[in-house]
């Protein structure tokens, strides 16, 4: 017997070729991954599927809400757990989007860190003028997207006494970050001014080695490990939202735990 | 956090294998290695770890047993190789060089299984074991999947 909720028209194949990038990174998020398929498609749309702008603004919008419903739920008190440093992983676990061989190390004597945006004082800072500044050490779990997790002992400044120190309006609502190897990332402004936001220099109590993000990464207690780019090379505070390299391959901007 | 992860391993489970970066044609062990940014790690930290084969289901070669420094110089891992979740391994030594780490895992990434199984039986014989606080160097990976 025929289904009621079956469509007249049958479902054209064609609109999963359509939207084969934003469903391949939506799969990775989970909670889709399991159901998605052209019946499921057909369901999420709630209309015309032949029509590819009405599918990815459907897709879209679920993803949206998703970030906005995460950031009802964040609390910007609230500390992730921490760990005694017997537990921390020595040395850290590798990742990026492109494989070991590809990494490029920065010269620490020539880096700066570039300002952006809404902040009073622009002018770049040199890793010796973070050296001097008070420091935060934090041991924390490291949680991948992927599905693995490690932690660590991160150092550095926290992010939010740096935004203070160079007068940066944390009412905007985006911290976004630039990196050497083409990584742009972006924070809610609540996750930068999180006590556990820090902008690592160290590891374990040594200097980060290359691969791992010298000479500067970003590390927070409270989003997936993909919202933490390495080789930070800028720092905008800006009202416009940009999204980051994952995030234009259709992963969730906020991504909290 | 628990739906991420059965997710996840629902994906290892259904994907096709995806081979890690091996060795450039032509280039040998050790100067792969070196491209992968060897880190130092404490010998006693590799005891016991799982040894991953570098393809995107991630499957378990064996497990670390020991490290040892052999009759010319050279390093090697020794690593319980095959069987059925280490039951009927046996021991084969690898070259530091070809493997890797992977978080709490190491990899070899240099050598297939096809390649691992006519490894020799390991013979300790002539070669000394590294002790637990010894610290060597280890080139990266990056995940397979």
């Amino acid at each position: 017997m025929k289904s009621l909720f079956r469509p007249a028209q049958p479902t054209s194949p064609a609109v999963l070729d359509d939207h084969r990038p934003i469903i391949r990174s939506l799969q990775r998020r989970g909670l889709i991954r399991g159901g998605l398929s052209l019946g499921a498609l057909t369901m999420l749309t709630g209309c015309d599927v032949s029509r590819p702008a009405a599918v990815e603004a459907a897709l879209r919008g679920i993803s949206t809400f998703n970030d906005w419903f995460q950031q009802q739920l964040f609390n910007p008190n609230k500390l992730a757990p921490t760990y005694p440093a017997s537990m921390v992983l020595k040395p850290p676990r590798f990742n990026a989007y492109y494989d070991i061989m590809d990494v490029k190390p920065v010269d620490g004597d020539t880096w700066k860190l570039e300002l952006a945006g809404l902040i009073d004082d622009k002018t770049p800072w040199k890793l010796p003028q973070f050296a001097a500044l008070p420091q935060q050490d934090e041991v924390i779990r490291h949680i991948c997207i992927e599905g693995w997790d490690y932690i660590g002992q991160w150092s550095g400044v926290p992010l939010r006494d740096f935004l203070r120190r160079i007068g940066a309006d944390t009412r905007a609502k985006y911290v976004n970050f630039q990196s050497a190897d083409d990584y742009p990332s972006s924070l809610d402004m609540a996750t930068a001014l999180h006590p556990q936001t820090i902008l690592a220099t160290s590891y374990a109590g040594e200097p980060l080695a290359a691969p791992f993000g010298f000479p500067m990464r970003l590390r927070t207690s409270t989003k997936l490990g993909f919202k933490n780019p390495k080789w930070i090379t800028a720092i905008e505070v800006t009202n416009t939202y940009t999204p980051g390299y994952w995030e234009k391959a259709g992963f969730g901007w906020f991504s909290g735990i | 956090m628990l739906l991420r992860f059965c997710f996840a391993g629902l994906l290892l489970a259904t994907s096709a294998a995806l081979a890690q970066q091996p060795a450039p044609a032509g280039m040998s062990l050790a100067e792969a290695a070196s491209r992968r940014f060897p880190q130092p790690v404490r010998v006693g930290a590799l005891l016991h770890r799982q040894v991953l084969q570098p393809a995107e289901s991630q499957p378990t070669l064996g497990w670390v047993r020991a490290v040892v420094r052999q009759g010319d110089g050279s390093l090697a891992v020794v690593v319980a190789y095959g069987g059925v979740r280490g039951v009927f391994a046996h021991p084969i030594a690898v070259p530091v060089e070809a493997m890797t780490l992977l978080g709490q895992y190491m990899e070899i990434v240099d050598f297939t299984p096809a390649q691992l199984n006519g490894f020799k039986t390991f013979d300790p014989a002539g070669s000394q074991p590294l002790a637990p606080d010894d610290v060597i160097r280890v080139g990266l990976a990056r995940p397979s999947h």
